[in-house]
């Protein structure tokens, strides 16, 4: 690259080569390093050899040409540019030296040689002039440059053999090992300065894209770890040794000059072993290779934001690894058809001779961009298929913004995808622009560059964009490059976290531009900072606006003495949040007002600020409200949340939870604290509160096992964080015991609850026990007639809990049995020998009710009156229509047969 | 059962107070046909007690045979919204607000459904119509109300609306002037405490005056307040004594934390602190005018009087825009952080 074939000015050349080395003296650095990672120089195939001796016939011709031309008497010519002067030893020499002329004609050539060469430096500005040509030469070989201040030359050519001197190349050359010679032109690649050398003509982001694996400004172990994907295709497209597989150490950039050598040693022995056994595959080899020697993943997937180099990557690494890069993007027709034929024509077709005749890798940029997922499909399809089929042969790149958009789902799986999280930092974005701002002539200040860089949050594209713009229209560079960077570099780079920030920050001071023109200095005044800031505001959800500058005003506020700011403040907020349930313009208004408050009290220092929190209402300590409502039928009335959380919530939890008894079991409580804690499970069951289990975390890992009550109202009315609070609740604590004992006490009042006014007919002993507690206790109206209310609220709260008993009683293969029926079984005891009632029983409240006026009469008859119905009619049919083989599984005493057959 | 529930009087001749709204109401029944009322008072006042007493004077006891459904009403949206109701033969109870912001469907629906379902031939036959009991209406979205106002002209032939709130003026005016306003105010201390008695006779409890006035002067004129502090009391210790503590509910006492917290420190960063738990109350269904009311109480009580007339000024403001507004927490932290502000300057004027 750096020594061309062609003649431009060698002084020039050298300086300006020299001066670039300069520039990139960390990128020397970098190379040393990575000369552990990057592949052997040697492994690549041999890339493009720009500092190779031009080829020899062309030298032949030249030389030839050249000294024709030296021999040759001037003769004019129609050519454009004027004849070189002519060689004056034929005129000296018939002046002169004439007499002298038989003697030492080779005397005379040589003084001709010497005179030559003395003239040389002075001819060769006009050598210089002679060859660049406005036009191109008509009859000569010429190329075609561009020279740094933009104008255009054809220039002829010349051998570079003149220019080399004696020690030419290829002699020279021909002494030294190709191995050495490779590994030469490897390092002149590498040497390549960071910024493109070619110039060219056009926009800056193609005239200084990156050419060689340095240049990149991507992440670097993104960048190898991309390359090491393209070359385990080496075994199989150049038949060459894979990489070898990343060690450890590699990873960690600051590795002493110690330990890389020692990696390197290691990495030696690796490679002899590797080399002595080749078509046997270490185990690694299997998950990275197929059976053909093939990469698994045969497809790079490269995902990552626009303007992160994506496609230059593919390009530059491709080209790297050996590759003729074909590119199609996303003007092309790129059905999947289309797609099938492009990459199989460049796995089959191949250049003949030349340069091209590499092997070509295919390079699918914006994939994303391609709607349905026929065309990854397509890919899919050919990356997975065997040799012998329509398959992939050749790397194939593909490139996208979105990795997980849709159509690529099944591509990702068998592709290797590489996301470039990372855009280059600002100072390496910073680097670059110095040099190419350093290239162009521009006078750019740093800080100029380092708010564009920042600006455009790692987009290269954008700064040189935004920066060849400003050089084309601006006298003063700086104010230009500033004003790109506040009219926002990219679409959307405005969001609400910038936009608080600008709010309660001042802004990092600027240098005072001067640009000449005796306009006041406009950025600078806060009316139109502020301005600004509300034409952001304007375009955002003013609800989020205004919310976040709530969020952070008091932690932005440090230095109030008076409290007198944050009033304020606050009162603003306040009157926005009025104007905040308007429409359009009242929402804006709300937005303006929120943040010209906030701006009015902006501080040179500033916090980190926060995302507001969305204000919902604690999802479970609503729901534990919000259900216990739907529970609680006390009676008729059903409260409101409000209602419910002010008044029932707090007193409820006390009159549950808040007991005066001893934590001990239901036998060893004294008779005060039975009928205390009957009376508690009554209410529970009135209320459709109950216990469940629990495990209480008391903050040092113990894990205890306690109840809760659900639904939870205990921390619906608990405020403070649980223990963090202020505010301690001494209550809401009951021993485990007791609460066992309760919960088992609710089980039964629910039971007695839904036998409603029937009271007297009770299963257990226990519920008999408490039944006759709970006489003496309440008062007479309750103990011998319900109210019809009562029974409604209890019934349907004891619904809720019928499943939990149904196990209890193990009637749990019966559940699909309808109401209806189950009721009657129950009913039904062989001991008892109740004939079930004609009017059936339903736990339907509204049925229940009406049919419980009508039966309280009915039901109140004592056992002895049942038994002598049983005795009039011994004939009973019983019949089950559900199970399996409609039978029926009760315990049966013998007592209870002899009873029946007596 | 607990004991608001269960004395809870059935019927309009046994209401402990408010004996005049009590005739009035036996009148309008006696009459057979009632207007749309709007009941309207504090909470614990005894509205509802009064909406069923009416409805037993109007229907008998078959109006006590409730049964609670859930049933599910489709938008326009097809969005389902569940409501429960609780309906008997002759009137339908809900409480619209529960649908949040398809409560205007809710309303339609159900009203609609109970119109349609044609008059009603009770058995006494007095009555033609089935009423309607819409709770906390104040709760109930502007469109809501205004599919209300419609709902109620043209219905009115076959159905009643009894409409319950605790702020009427959140009520719009139509739907105002289409009903007759009955105000249950709330009983004062003295008629909470013959109730307070009342009970303590029927569970045969020995009940001290003096801490009758007091859980009666704690309950704030809210008689379910009372009666259920009563009751937590007598769970906690029986044999009473005049001393027995009376806890304020949870939320009051946290409230009542904050003003002692803005007292002590005036600073942002005790309004950040205050902030977390004006969230945390908020977030556990205590309305922001809740908060505000019991907050300005507890300033109050240790204030200066010099200061008093600024903070209720403010006080009102803030209460003000939280109606109108839409962040509660924006106002009740502009009002904390005014009272920090005008408190400070109080104390810097004071002393020096």
């Amino acid at each position: 690259m750096m020594t061309e074939p062609y003649d431009v000015d060698p002084d020039d050349d050298v300086a300006f080569n020299e001066e670039e080395e300069d520039d990139i003296p960390e990128e020397e650095e970098e190379e040393e390093e990575e000369e552990d990672v990057v592949p052997k120089p040697a492994s690549p195939p041999p890339p493009p050899k720009p500092a190779s001796p031009p080829p020899p016939k062309k030298v032949g011709v030249a030389r030839r040409l050249a000294e024709w031309r030296a021999a040759q008497p001037p003769v004019p010519r129609n050519s454009p540019s004027p004849p070189p002067p002519p060689p004056c030893n034929k005129w000296r020499g018939e002046s002169s030296d004439e007499d002298e002329e038989p003697v030492a004609v080779p005397h005379r050539r040589n003084a001709g040689a010497a005179a030559e060469k003395r003239e040389a430096k002075s001819k060769r500005a006009e050598d210089f002039r002679r060859h660049m040509h406005e036009t191109p030469p008509l009859d000569e070989e010429s190329v075609p440059m561009t020279l740094e201040d933009g104008s255009r030359f054809y220039v002829k050519t010349r051998p570079a053999v003149e220019e080399l001197g004696e020690e030419a190349r290829p002699t020279s050359l021909l002494a030294t090992p190709v191995a050495e010679l490779r590994a030469l032109d490897d390092v002149a690649e590498r040497r390549a300065p960071i910024v493109l050398r070619r110039a060219a003509g056009g926009l800056w982001v193609d005239k200084y894209a990156p050419q060689t694996f340095q240049d990149l400004l991507s992440d670097d172990r993104t960048n190898r770890e991309v390359l090491r994907a393209l070359k385990n295709w080496d075994p199989f497209v150049f038949r060459k040794p894979a990489p070898k597989p990343p060690v450890e150490t590699t990873t960690t950039r600051t590795t002493t000059k110690m330990a890389s050598t020692m990696i390197s040693k290691k990495k030696a022995f690796a490679w002899k072993k590797r080399r002595k056994l080749p078509p046997n595959k270490t185990e690694e080899d299997d998950k990275v290779f197929d059976e053909d020697g093939r990469p698994a993943k045969k497809i790079v997937l490269l995902a990552g934001d626009p303007g992160t180099g994506k496609t230059t990557l593919a390009r530059v690494l491709a080209r790297f690894a050996g590759y003729r890069v074909i590119e199609v993007n996303a003007s092309e027709d790129r059905t999947k058809t289309a797609i099938e034929r492009a990459v199989t024509d460049a796995q089959t077709n191949r250049a003949v001779g030349g340069r091209d005749s590499k092997p070509a890798c295919v390079v699918l940029d914006e994939i994303d961009g391609i709607a349905g997922t026929q065309a990854s499909a397509a890919l899919v399809a050919m990356a997975t298929a065997p040799l012998k089929k329509k398959t992939l042969t050749r790397p194939v790149v593909c490139v996208c913004n979105d990795l997980y958009a849709p159509s690529l789902r099944s591509l990702r799986d068998v592709s290797a995808v590489f996301h470039l999280r990372n855009p280059p930092t600002p100072q390496r974005l910073v680097g670059v622009l110095r040099t190419v701002a350093a290239r162009e002539g521009l006078d750019v200040s740093q800080m100029a560059l380092q708010a564009l860089a920042e600006a455009s949050r790692g987009d290269v594209r954008a700064c040189l964009h935004a920066l060849q713009f400003a050089s084309s229209t601006a006298s003063n560079l700086d104010a230009e490059v500033f004003r790109a960077v506040d009219s926002g570099l990219k679409d959307g780079a405005a969001d609400e976290f910038d936009l608080w920030r600008a709010v309660f920050s001042k802004p990092k001071p600027r240098p005072p531009i001067d640009d000449g023109s005796n306009t006041p200095k406009k950025r600078t005044t806060a009316k139109n900072e502020l301005s600004a800031i509300i034409a952001t505001a304007a375009s955002l959800d003013a609800d989020r606006v205004v919310a976040g500058v709530h969020e952070n005003y008091p932690t932005v506020i440090v230095r109030d003495p008076g409290a007198l700011h944050t009033a304020s403040l606050a009162d603003d907020l306040s009157e926005a949040d009025l104007l905040l349930r308007r429409h359009d313009l009242g929402a804006r208004c709300s937005a303006a007002i929120s943040c010209a408050a906030g701006f009015a009290r902006r501080d040179d220092f500033v916090p980190k600020l926060r995302i507001p929190k969305l204000l919902r209402p604690d999802a479970s300590a609503f729901r534990a409200i919000d259900d216990a409502r739907t529970r609680w039928r006390p009676r008729l009335e059903r409260l409101g949340t409000t209602a419910c959380a002010l008044d029932l919530a707090p007193w409820l939890t006390r009159v549950v939870l808040d007991l005066d008894v001893r934590p001990v079991g239901l036998e060893l409580a004294r008779p005060r604290e039975k009928a205390l804690l009957e009376a508690t499970a009554t209410v529970m069951a009135a209320n459709g509160l109950g216990f469940e289990r629990a495990v209480l975390d008391d903050g040092d890992n113990n894990f205890k096992p306690t109840y809760k009550l659900r639904p939870d109202v205990v921390a619906a009315t608990t405020f403070g964080g649980g223990s963090g609070g202020t505010v301690k609740t001494p209550h809401h604590r009951l021993a485990p015991i007791t609460c066992q004992v309760l919960s088992r006490q609710v089980t039964i009042a629910l039971v007695r609850h839904r036998d409603g006014a029937s009271t007297t007919t009770t299963t257990t002993t226990a519920a008999k026990k408490t039944t006759t507690n709970d006489d003496n206790e309440l008062p007479a109206a309750k103990r011998k007639k319900k109210s019809p209310a009562e029974i409604v609220a209890a019934a349907a709260a004891a619904a809720d809990q019928q499943q939990q008993e149904e196990e209890e009683e193990g009637a749990s293969n019966n559940k699909a049995v309808p109401p209806k029926r189950r009721r009657r079984r129950r009913h039904f005891s062989f001991t008892q020998w109740v004939v079930p009632n004609k009017k059936k029983k339903n736990p339907h409240p509204a049925v229940l009710l009406e049919e419980d006026e009508n039966d309280a009469v009915a039901q109140q008859p004592e056992p002895a009156s049942k038994k002598a119905k049983v005795v009039e009619r011994p004939h009973i049919t019983f019949k089950f229509n559900k199970g399996f083989s409609d039978a029926v599984r009760r315990p049966v005493f013998m007592e209870d047969l002899l009873l029946l057959t007596s | 059962m607990l004991w608001v529930d269960k004395y809870r009087p059935q019927t309009l001749e046994k209401m402990d107070y408010h004996k005049e709204l009590s005739q009035r109401l036996s009148d309008l029944a006696a009459d057979g046909d009632i207007p749309h009322l709007l009941f309207y008072g504090p909470n614990g006042a005894g509205k509802k007690t009064r909406i069923l007493a009416l409805l037993r004077a109007l229907y008998g006891s078959g109006a006590d045979r409730v049964k609670l459904d859930r049933r599910e009403i489709k938008t326009p949206s097809n969005k389902t919204v569940e409501v429960t109701t609780s309906s008997s033969n002759y009137h339908i109870e809900m409480n619209p607000g529960d649908a949040g912001t398809n409560d205007r469907f809710v309303v339609q629906e159900v009203i609609k459904e109970i119109a349609q379902g044609g008059s009603l031939h009770s058995k006494t036959g007095r009555v033609g119509y089935k009423v309607v009991v819409l709770v906390e209406v104040d709760r109930l979205t502007r469109q809501a109300q205004a599919a209300l106002r419609r709902t109620m002209e043209k219905c009115a032939s076959s159905c009643r609306l009894v409409l319950s709130c605790a702020n009427p003026s959140k009520v719009i005016d139509p739907v105002r002037s289409r009903c007759l306003g009955i105000r249950v105010a709330a009983p004062t201390d003295a008629e909470i405490c013959v109730v307070l008695q009342s009970v303590a006779a029927k569970e045969r409890l020995v009940l001290p005056d003096k801490l009758a006035a007091r859980v009666a002067k704690a309950s704030n004129r809210n008689l379910r307040r009372a009666v259920l502090a009563l009751e937590a009391a007598k769970v906690k210790q029986y044999p009473f004594d005049e001393e027995c503590p009376i806890e304020p509910p949870d939320w009051e006492a946290y409230v009542h934390s904050i003003a002692q917290d803005i007292t002590r420190d005036q600073s942002p960063q005790r309004l950040l602190a205050c902030r977390e738990k004006l969230y945390d109350l908020l977030s556990k269904c205590v309305p922001a005018d809740v908060i505000l009311k019991t907050l300005v109480k507890d300033l109050l009580k240790n204030l200066d009087d010099e200061l008093k007339p600024d903070i209720l000024k403010w006080a009102a403001i803030y209460e003000h825009r939280i109606q109108c507004g839409a962040k509660d927490i924006f106002h009740l932290e502009a009002f904390i952080a005014k009272f920090m502000s005008l408190y400070k300057h109080f104390i810097a004027d004071m002393f020096g």
